[in-house]
């Protein structure tokens, strides 16, 4: 019975977990990843979604930002988070390879869904999208591992960011960005294998 | 019964055609033309195989089976003679797998015999290696015996692994020369 409690506990705290101003966070993989790691030339895809955001000092929630490891190729975004500003507030999420904020100390992640509040294709310059009562942000993507024969590291980490720290806004009080690991396994190149030779 | 027959028909079969497992070094009959290897197929592989000089590889390549041509090979062993390693579909490289392979050349003798002459008692017959088979006309089982007058041939068989050597010798039985009656003039 104590197992199975500490087991439930891991796992909430697996897939729910927050930073100074993060809600609870979760995420899916599809095909989910085999025992003994993601083969070669499989194409995952990922979706994340962020409950809530606690916005400290009236932070808004700027973007997030992916962290993949070298055995990761062909990132492709499909599906950007819903605007939770409503549309009174304007703006946009949108895809992003590097993003670059306004506020000090400059700081430059991508790649990554940001939210763009002016719409000029530029999100560092303004603020982020403000959370109007209890909303979520999920988005999905693609990744394929590469197609190399040693182990290859295939990590997946999104960090959320606020628009003082990413954005323009002049607040520190979700400056603490923790990243959010979604996976940390490597790849099996699953060698090919050749029996003995048989001479008949 | 069934049981016993089973074992001794397996018995005959692994004599009648060699190897039912491959031993390294795997064994050729030398000026051997039409040799097969393969390995367990896996679908989606494409195997890679090197075969060393003077063995030529006359057909299957990129398959998991080969047919080679050993004919210019002389007696002996030769090293890491076969070669094949599989690349699977997403470009991966097994580890290479090798056989030696050991041509085997056998030049049996027959110690001659004769000349003999006809209706004489039957006559040894010694052959190297031990171990062959005689046959030919007036050969009964490791002797010659001369009914009757000519030349004959007598072959010598030596079977190993699956190979077959023969040798030949020619014995001559002379007639018996036959005399008329003493006339007394």
């Amino acid at each position: 019975m104590r197992n199975l409690i500490l087991f439930v506990l891991s796992f909430f705290i697996f897939t729910q977990s927050y930073s100074q101003c993060n809600g609870p966070q979760s995420f899916t993989m599809t095909p989910v990843a085999p025992a003994g790691g993601y083969l070669p030339g499989t194409t995952v895809t990922v979706c994340y979604t962020m409950s809530n955001y606690i916005q400290t000092g009236s932070n808004w929630v700027e973007g997030f930002d992916l962290n993949l490891g070298s055995g990761w190729t062909s990132l492709t975004p499909i599906t950007p988070p819903s605007n939770c500003g409503g549309a009174g507030s304007g703006g946009q999420w949108i895809w992003l390879n590097t993003s670059t904020s306004t506020a000090l100390p400059i700081t430059t992640v991508g790649p990554g869904y940001f939210f763009d509040l002016n719409s000029n294709g530029v999100a560092g310059d303004d603020f982020g999208d403000n959370n109007v009562g209890g909303c979520s942000w999920s988005f999905c993507f693609t990744v394929t591992v590469v197609n190399i024969c040693t182990p290859q590291n295939l990590l997946i980490q999104i960090t959320a960011g606020s628009d003082g720290v990413w954005g323009s806004y002049t607040s520190t009080s979700c400056d603490v960005t923790t990243p959010f690991t979604v996976y940390s396994g490597t790849s099996n190149p699953s060698l090919p294998t050749v029996g003995p030779i048989n001479h008949n | 019964m069934k049981k016993i027959l089973f074992i001794l028909t397996m018995l005959i079969s692994s004599i009648t055609y060699g190897q039912f497992t491959t031993i390294n070094p795997d064994t050729v009959c030398i000026g051997s033309t039409g040799s097969i290897y393969n390995v367990t197929n896996t679908p989606g592989y494409v195997y890679t195989w090197t075969v060393l000089a003077p063995g030529v590889v006359t057909g299957g390549a990129g398959t998991n089976q080969i047919n080679v041509n050993w004919s210019a090979a002389g007696s002996g062993l030769i090293p890491t003679a076969v070669t094949v390693y599989a690349t699977g579909p997403g470009g991966c490289q097994s580890l290479p797998v090798t056989l030696n392979v050991f041509i085997l050349q056998i030049i049996p003798t027959i110690t001659p015999i004769g000349p003999l002459c006809s209706g004489s008692p039957c006559v040894n017959l010694v052959g190297s290696p031990v171990g062959g088979v005689f046959s030919g006309a007036g050969v009964v089982g490791n002797t010659f015996c001369p009914t009757t007058s000519g030349t004959f041939t007598v072959t010598y068989t030596v079977t190993q692994n699956g190979c077959i050597f023969t040798t030949t010798t020619n014995v001559v039985v002379n007639p018996i020369p036959t005399l008329s009656p003493i006339q007394h003039n």
